[in-house]
C-alpha cells in the first residue's frame, strides 16, 4: 500500500488522531499548569505563615525576656556592666577602701581594656565584652582585709570582676597588737564592662 | 475480533457458513462446476452483507517442503525464504512458512516447513470478485495448515496420517483428506475423490487410498516402514462409527478415531458439542481463538485491514481522549480541592498577620534588643557566680580547716589558668578558648600549710591526712593532691634527719597542697 494510499485511507481517522491529541495536550496542559499555580500559591502561602509564626514566636518571647530581665538589666546599667568603663571609679574605692582598713601599704595597677569576641555559644561575639586588670598589693593586718576589699568594689565599683590570680602570704610573726603587715597580697582582678553600642552597630 | 462468518472453499464447491460457539451452520453452498457459481455468490454476499468474514482453503494444489537456511534474521531471512519459496514453489500463489527447528550440528541451520498452494482457477475467479467487491476479509487459512496447529493436541506418533472430510461432496462422491505428520510436524496433505454411495464402496476405496498414500510415503523415504502407521480417523461421530466397523485386514496400518468433541474441548472449544466433520471443527477454532491468517493475498485483505486499522485508531483516539480528561479532570478537582484549603490558609495567615502587626504595636521601647538583654544579664550572672572571690574560697577552705588546731595555713595562691589548659597547651596552641568556658572552669588553688614538728612524723602525716580528707569531702572540691611535703615517707623517698638536742626541732613541717574547687 503506498503513502498516498495510506493518507487516502487514514486521512479522517489522523486528523481525529491529531486533533484529539491537541486537545489532550491543552486540557492536561491547562490542568497541570493550574495545579502548578495552586502548588507555588500553596508554597508561598506556607512560607509567609512560617515566616509570621516565627514573627510571632519571637515578638512574644522578646516580650517575655523584656518583662523579665528589664528590671535586671536596669540593675546591671545602673552598676555599670552595661556601659563605660570608669576605671577613675573603681580608685576611688580602693583609696576609699585603703583608708577605711587602715592598710599600712596599698597599691594598684590597671592594664589597658581589650575586647573579648569569643564569648561562647549563645551570645553574639559583637556584644561589645571588654576585659582589664586590675593588680592590687597590699599589707593586710589578717585576711578579712582581703575580703573588705573585694565587698567594697563589688558593692561600690561599676562593672563586675572575678578573681584572675591572688596570692595570700602570711608573714612569719603575727601581731594584733599593732597595724603592720600580717598577711600580704598581691591579686589580680579582671573587670567585665560591656560597651553600649552605637545606633546601628548592634546586629 | 471474532469473525463470526466464514468463506470454505474446496476443489469443487464454495460454502458461505455462520461459525460461532454453537457450531458451523452453512447458509450458502454451490458446487463449483455450475457455471453461475459466481454471480450465485456475489449475489448472496450482495444480498448478506455479512460484513468481515475469513476464507477457509480446503485445496488439493498445496505442496510441503522442509528446507533449511543459515541461521540468519530480519530483512535478510525473508528475503532468503521468499526467493526459496519461489523456487520451490514457482506456480503457487500463496505461500506459507513456519519455523520448526535450529539444527544441533553442522551449520546449525533453521529448518522451516514451506507450504505452496496452487489456486484453482475457480477460486482465483472468486478472489477477485471479492477483492472487486472491497469485501472485509480478515484471513485466509488453509485446513491443512489448521490441521498442523491443532496436531500437538493429539497423542504424540512419530508417523501419523489424518484422514478427514472435504466438506461440500457432490452427490455421489466423497472427498476426503489425508495429512500425514512426521514427528509430530506437517510433511505433505492430499486430498481424495471417492466414488460411492455405501460405506462399503466408499470405505474400501478409501482404505486402498490410505495404503496407497502409505505406499506413496514409503516410496519417498518419508514412513519408516518398520514401524506402523498410525491412521487417525476424524469424522462426525456417525461416520466414524461405521468407519470403525469395516473390518481393515492391513497389519502395517494402526486405525484409530478421534473424537471430534473430545478434541474440540481439548482445543478450547468445550461448548460446541456437535462437528460434523474436522474441517468445521477448524473452522470454529480459526474464527473463536484468533489465529494469525496464513496467507495474505494481494488486495484480498486490504479493505480488513484498513477497517481494523481505522478502527483502532479510533479506539486509540477515544482511549486516549478518556484518559487525557480523566487525568486532567483529577489533576484540576485535586489541585481545586487544594486550593479550596489554600483559602482557609490564606485566612488563618491573614488573622496570624493581624495578630503579628498588633504585637508589633505593642512593643516595647528598650535600649537594647531583648536578645542581647538576655545574653548581658546571663553573662553577668554568670561573672558574678565564678568570681572565685576570697568570701567563698576562704570560706570553702575554713570549712575543713575546723578543728586542726596545728595546722597552720601560711600561704593561699589562687592559680591563673583553668585545669583543661594546664598541661594540655599543645592542643589548644593557637585556639583561643570561649570566654564563658574560660569561667566556668574548675579553678585551681595552691595551699601551703605548716605543722609544727615537735607533733612527731607519723602524727604530722596524720594531721595532714585528716585535712586532705576533710578538703575531699567538700562539695565544691573535686581534686586534693599533696604537692610539695617536707616530710615523705613513700619507699621511693629518701628520708634523712638530725636527731638529738642540736637538731632545730622548733622548724615547722610544711605541705603544699593542690585544690580544684569548682563553684
Amino acid at each position: 500500500m503506498s503513502a498516498k494510499q495510506i493518507v487516502k485511507d487514514f486521512k479522517f481517522s489522523i486528523i481525529q488522531l491529531i486533533l484529539v491529541l491537541l486537545i489532550s495536550a491543552l486540557m492536561l496542559g491547562g490542568a497541570f499548569f493550574y495545579a502548578q499555580d495552586v502548588e507555588q500559591q500553596q508554597v508561598n502561602i506556607l512560607q509567609q505563615q512560617s515566616q509570621i509564626n516565627s514573627d510571632i514566636a519571637r515578638l512574644v518571647r522578646d516580650d517575655e525576656i523584656i518583662n523579665s530581665m528589664s528590671g535586671s538589666f536596669a540593675q546591671l546599667k545602673s552598676k555599670g556592666f552595661y556601659g563605660l568603663e570608669d576605671r577613675l571609679a573603681w580608685t576611688e574605692v580602693l583609696k576609699l577602701t585603703s583608708e577605711q582598713l587602715k592598710l599600712p601599704a596599698f597599691k594598684y595597677s590597671i592594664s589597658p581594656q581589650k575586647s573579648l569576641t569569643n564569648i561562647g555559644s549563645g551570645f553574639q561575639g559583637n556584644l561589645g565584652l571588654s576585659e582589664s586588670l586590675m593588680v592590687i598589693e597590699a599589707d593586710l593586718l589578717h585576711e578579712g582585709d582581703f575580703i573588705s576589699i573585694t565587698e567594697q568594689l563589688s558593692v561600690f565599683a561599676p562593672a563586675l570582676f572575678n578573681v584572675r590570680e591572688c596570692h595570700l602570704e602570711k608573714e612569719k610573726f603575727i601581731s594584733v597588737l599593732q597595724i603592720k603587715r600580717n598577711i600580704g597580697l598581691r591579686c589580680t582582678l579582671a573587670w567585665y564592662t560591656v560597651k553600649p553600642l552605637l545606633v546601628g552597630e548592634e546586629g | 475480533m471474532r469473525i463470526q462468518h466464514g468463506l470454505y472453499l474446496s476443489d469443487v464447491s464454495v460454502i458461505f457458513c455462520d461459525a460461532d460457539q454453537m457450531g458451523v451452520t452453512s447458509v450458502f453452498s454451490y458446487a463449483l462446476s455450475d457455471a453461475d457459481y459466481l454471480e450465485k455468490l456475489e449475489a448472496f454476499l450482495r444480498q448478506r452483507q455479512p460484513g468481515a468474514f475469513n476464507v477457509y482453503l480446503d485445496l488439493m494444489g498445496e505442496e510441503y517442503k522442509q528446507e533449511s537456511i543459515p541461521h540468519i534474521s530480519g530483512r535478510d531471512r525473508d528475503a532468503l525464504l521468499d526467493r526459496k519459496s519461489k523456487s520451490l514453489f514457482p506456480s503457487a500463489d500463496l505461500v506459507w512458512k513456519k519455523h520448526l527447528r535450529r539444527e544441533k550440528t553442522g551449520r546449525k541451520d533453521d529448518v522451516y516447513l514451506l507450504v505452496g498452494l496452487s489456486l484453482p482457477s475457480s477460486v482465483d475467479h472468486i478472489f477477485d470478485a471479492l477483492v472487486q467487491a472491497k469485501y472485509q476479509i480478515a484471513g485466509v487459512y488453509s485446513l491443512s495448515i489448521l490441521e498442523q496447529q491443532i496436531h500437538a493436541n493429539l497423542e504424540l506418533s512419530e508417523q501419523s496420517l489424518l484422514v478427514s472430510r472435504v466438506l461440500g461432496s457432490p452427490e455421489g462422491k466423497r472427498i476426503y483428506r489425508q495429512t500425514f505428520f512426521k514427528d509430530g510436524h506437517l510433511a505433505m496433505s492430499r486430498v481424495t475423490s471417492i466414488n460411492g454411495e455405501t460405506d462399503e464402496q466408499v470405505f474400501s476405496q478409501l482404505m486402498i487410498e490410505i495404503e496407497r498414500m502409505r505406499h506413496f510415503l514409503a516410496g519417498t523415504r518419508q514412513l519408516n516402514t518398520a514401524n506402523k502407521l498410525v491412521v487417525r480417523s476424524a469424522f462426525s461421530e456417525e461416520e466414524a462409527s461405521r468407519f470403525l466397523r469395516y473390518e481393515v485386514n492391513n497389519e502395517r496400518l494402526k486405525i484409530e478415531n478421534i473424537q471430534l468433541p473430545s478434541l474440540a474441548k481439548k482445543v478450547g472449544l468445550g461448548r460446541t458439542k456437535v462437528f460434523s466433520s474436522l474441517a468445521e471443527l477448524l473452522i470454529v477454532g480459526a474464527s473463536q481463538k484468533l489465529i494469525s491468517t496464513h496467507f495474505k493475498p494481494k488486495g484480498l485483505t486490504n479493505v480488513f485491514n484498513v477497517l481494523k486499522t481505522k478502527r483502532m485508531m479510533r479506539a486509540v483516539t477515544f482511549v486516549l481522549l478518556l484518559v487525557s480528561t480523566c487525568v486532567a479532570g483529577f489533576v484540576a478537582y485535586t489541585a481545586k480541592v487544594k486550593n479550596d484549603q489554600l483559602q482557609v490558609l490564606s485566612f488563618r495567615v491573614q488573622g496570624l498577620e493581624q495578630q503579628r502587626a498588633q504585637l508589633l504595636d505593642n512593643v516595647q521601647e528598650t535600649e537594647v534588643s531583648a536578645t542581647k538583654m538576655k545574653q548581658l544579664v546571663e553573662l553577668s550572672h554568670d561573672i558574678s557566680t565564678y568570681q572565685f572571690g576570697p568570701d567563698k574560697v576562704l570560706e570553702v577552705i575554713a570549712r575543713a580547716y575546723r578543728g586542726f588546731k596545728y595546722i597552720s595555713i601560711e600561704d593561699i595562691k589562687w592559680i591563673d589558668k583553668p585545669l583543661n589548659q594546664q598541661g594540655n597547651n599543645r592542643r589548644h596552641r593557637g585556639y583561643s578558648e570561649p570566654f564563658i568556658m574560660k569561667l566556668k572552669a574548675a579553678r585551681q588553688f595552691e595551699l601551703k600549710v605548716a605543722l609544727p614538728s615537735s607533733l612527731g612524723n607519723r602524727e604530722i602525716l596524720e594531721n595532714i591526712e585528716r585535712f586532705l580528707n576533710a578538703l575531699r569531702e567538700l562539695p565544691e572540691v573535686t581534686d586534693v593532691r599533696r604537692k610539695q611535703a617536707a616530710l615523705n615517707t613513700s619507699e621511693n623517698a629518701e628520708m634523712a634527719a638530725s636527731l638529738g638536742s642540736a637538731s632545730s626541732l622548733s622548724k615547722p613541717v610544711e605541705f603544699t597542697l593542690s585544690i580544684t574547687m569548682e563553684l
